[in-house]
């Protein structure tokens, strides 16, 4: 089975923030859960990035480690799901995820903290796939469906990418190629200035 | 099999057993023989019934020092379990949705908490004092003993219900509601229906001999 | 730069092809670096690593280091804003996530563990290998009044409620371990649910609990001259004499103290991971649990061996069922007390022998009258 990835590329996010509605919208999440969130580093500074991050879905996830009722499982796509029949709501998870993935649906003075929720990579839950339970306690699951995470499939910039990593990778590597070549045509460009001759640079990987 | 008895039978049983045994109760506390008082009224027995209905919510000067502990966690105890009892957002949802048909103001999740550690401290401590103490461990009987293990058990097993997700739990706090419910009318639990026309009895009679309780 | 001037024409004046190209601007560039026009980029990138000079670096490098560096540093002047507002929405990655995990999982789980069965398991060596401590000369039949009703009351206060927080404490900490293999994964959801819950809910009652056991135990346990001598002797086995002891000996005020110390850091900790939503972030609530799971399980180890010794003295768990020890029992393991009491308690019933004399003759000299 292929083994599923999302990557964010920082420099075609634009922070318009369209996954974490798509997200909410075709999983019906409630109130004040965001399974996935865009986060923007130096705003407003030069070097301004965003990355939009959800659950990674981690080969050796931190959150199933610490779980104590053991309620996280790794599909064969290696997306890691969880089952909210087991789960306790304790919040281990939260204190163990690097990305702060785990949601938790209420809030407020001895909150009880409710079943953990979330991103499944679209992929449903432990229930029956398509049953109305599945949606209600885990969203949709296009994943069965033939269809990937609804979050990349809508990003304008095709800056959220989802889907088999080697896919991914690949589509990835060309972009960063296609970069590395334009940024060695800028510095060919550089050089001509300081240079004034060179006809030949035009700094293309490929004629 | 086990669950669909706690629900069904188990559950109609329990009620019955509580509602005609409170009626029966209550009936026979009415229509049960009196004494007639052959003496001559010094005074009126209605408003003495009426003042000793909430005088007695006053502890007595005399005792006040003595039972301190009693006092306070008797207090925090049923005002604690008054709050979570009637004021608790899933019984306040249990009772509309099964008998009612309406609901009534709740309180917030960590009021409802706040209530129940209230209700849980009074409960351990006075269940403890009349454990430890010489003379309430004289005078009491496996009855009291026995009424306030119950009402623990349905607190606890409440508490262990807090997340109102896990059927087994909400099962095992029905059911030890069912054997509260059917212990009730036949124990010293009966006094949350009593209290009232008991102190009415006293209060009456001694406003009728002209006593100020 | 006449140097670069040179040779950069000896260069150019050859057929380019891509692979030269590449190395031609390795060496232009380690070169330009040096001047000020590529100064300030190297400042912006803030290292001077190998894929800087070579020039061809991804543009995200610079972002993840820039992550990574306030993570550890902190102090690098990187913010992260997000339009999600909810607890953590504005980090990147929390590496103490990480450290967290190795902590509860490779240190506190398998030492915890070990820690706590080691514990129980020398407790239950010693009872049975040590002999019960017999009051000496047997009961007396006689008893003297030693602990009050409040005193009992609060103490057995604790004890419930300390014991059920470790019971739901410790399912939780091991129960993945030790009870999903016996229960099952849906057996054991449902027991860490209610014990997670009840454990949240009777936590605050164990403030009351410790303020009670102050209240009404502190006059007992504030250091006394005898208390050194106890402990270095380990409690008279060393010594050849036998040790006066007032009320508590210093193994019982070690005993207080460190419940009354540890039950404070388990309440803070405690109190502090029942609001989790009120911290800034959740660093916090990391340390917390981890100074709360190491804090319980040391009340846990000690509670054991309170009651080892419990068991293994004779005529000491009557103090707590009805407040009266055998007199021999009190002359033997607190005679300073004993005697003190003693002295005391002779002094009240002479007063009330006295007491009774005069009303009973007043009352005959009324009868005669």
């Amino acid at each position: 089975m292929a083994n599923v990835k999302f990557y964010c590329d920082s420099e075609r996010c634009i922070e318009c923030n369209g996954c974490v509605t798509a997200c909410k919208n075709e999983n019906d999440v409630p109130w004040g859960v965001n399974r996935r969130r865009v986060v923007t580093v130096k705003d407003g500074e030069p070097g301004e990035r965003s990355l939009s991050v959800a659950c990674m879905h981690c080969s050796d996830a931190p959150c199933a480690a610490v779980c104590p009722v053991d309620c996280f499982y790794t599909t064969d796509n290696g997306i890691v799901l969880h089952d909210k029949d087991i789960c306790i709501g304790c919040g281990y998870c939260s204190y163990a995820c690097p990305f702060g993935a785990p949601q938790f649906p209420e809030s407020g003075a001895f909150s009880s903290k409710g079943k953990m929720d979330k991103c499944t990579f679209c992929a449903g839950g432990p229930e029956e796939t398509g049953s109305a339970e599945e949606y209600q306690k885990y969203g949709a699951n296009r994943l069965a469906e033939g269809k990937l995470p609804l979050c990349a499939e809508m990003c304008a910039t095709k800056a959220l990418l989802a889907g088999d990593a080697n896919v991914v990778s690949d589509i990835y590597r060309q972009r960063v190629i296609n970069r590395s070549m334009s940024t060695l045509a800028s510095n060919v460009r550089i050089q001509k200035d300081f240079l004034g001759s060179s006809p030949d640079l035009t700094g293309k990987a490929t004629k | 099999m086990i669950a669909n008895f706690i629900d069904g039978p188990l559950w109609y049983f329990s009620q019955a057993v509580f509602a005609i045994g409170i009626i029966w109760k209550i009936l026979s506390l009415i229509v049960g023989k009196k004494k007639s008082d052959l003496s001559v009224a010094r005074g009126s027995s209605v408003p003495g019934a009426i003042r000793t209905i909430f005088s007695r919510f006053i502890p007595d000067k005399g005792m006040a020092s003595h039972i301190k502990l009693q006092i306070i966690a008797g207090y925090l105890f049923h005002l604690g379990l008054f709050a979570l009892l009637f004021f608790a957002a899933p019984h306040v949802r249990f009772l509309d949705e099964n008998f009612l048909g309406f609901s009534w103001i709740t309180l917030p999740h960590w009021g409802f908490i706040v209530a129940a550690q209230v209700a849980f401290l009074g409960l351990l401590l006075l269940f403890l004092h009349r454990l430890m103490h010489q003379v309430t461990r004289l005078i009491s009987s496996t009855g009291d003993y026995l009424a306030s293990i119950i009402t623990f058990i349905v607190m606890l097993t409440g508490c262990l219900a807090l997340l109102e997700e896990f059927s087994e739990l909400r099962l095992l706090h029905r059911f030890s509601v069912e054997i509260f419910l059917i212990y009730f009318p036949f124990s010293s639990l009966m006094h949350a229906f009593t209290f009232v026309p008991s102190r009415a009895f006293t209060g009456a009679w001694f406003g009728r001999r002209g006593i100020k309780s | 730069m006449d140097a670069l001037k040179r040779s950069s024409k000896t260069i150019t004046s050859l057929n380019v092809n891509l692979s030269l190209l590449v190395c031609f601007i390795v060496i232009i560039f380690a070169m330009l670096s040096f001047s000020p026009v590529f100064a300030a980029e190297g400042k912006l990138g803030n290292s001077n690593t190998a894929t800087h000079q070579l020039g061809v670096k991804s543009p995200a490098t610079d972002l993840w280091r820039a992550v990574r560096n306030r993570d550890f540093g902190g102090s690098k002047g990187m913010s992260s804003t997000s339009q999600i507002k909810s607890l953590g929405a504005n980090t990147f990655i929390n590496v103490k996530g990480q450290e967290w995990r190795k902590f509860r999982q490779n240190w506190l789980l398998p030492y915890g563990g070990y820690f706590l069965v080691s514990v129980v398991g020398f407790l239950f060596f010693l009872y049975v290998v040590i002999k019960k401590v017999k009051i000496p000369n047997g009961r007396s039949g006689k008893s003297v009044s030693r602990l009050s009703t409040m005193q009992r009351v609060s103490h057995w206060f604790m004890v419930i409620l300390i014991g059920f927080m470790a019971l739901t404490g410790l399912l939780l900490l091991f129960g993945r371990l030790v009870a999903i293999p016996v229960l099952g994964l849906d057996g054991f959801a449902f027991v860490a649910s209610a014990s997670k819950e009840s454990h949240n809910v009777f936590g605050p009652l164990v403030i009351v609990s410790l303020l009670l056991m102050l209240i009404y135990f502190i006059q007992h346990n504030w250091p006394a001259k005898g208390d050194i001598k106890w402990l270095f002797s380990l409690g008279g086995l060393l010594s050849k004499k036998h040790l006066k002891i007032g009320f508590f000996n210093a193994g019982e005020k070690l005993l207080f103290w460190f419940t009354i110390w540890l039950g404070v850091v388990l309440s803070i900790t405690g109190l502090l991971l029942l609001f989790p939503y009120y911290e800034q972030t959740e660093a916090y609530t990391q340390l917390a649990i981890a100074i709360h799971a190491i804090a319980a399980l040391l009340l846990i180890a000690i509670a054991f061996a309170h009651v080892w010794m419990v068991v293994t003295i004779e005529g000491t768990m009557d103090a707590m069922k009805d407040g009266n020890v055998d007199e021999n029992w009190a002359k033997y393991h607190h005679s300073r007390w004993y005697e003190e009491t003693t002295v005391a308690n002779k002094a009240l019933d002479v007063d009330a022998h006295v007491e009774e004399m005069s009303s009973s003759e007043s009352r005959k000299e009324g009868v005669y009258q």
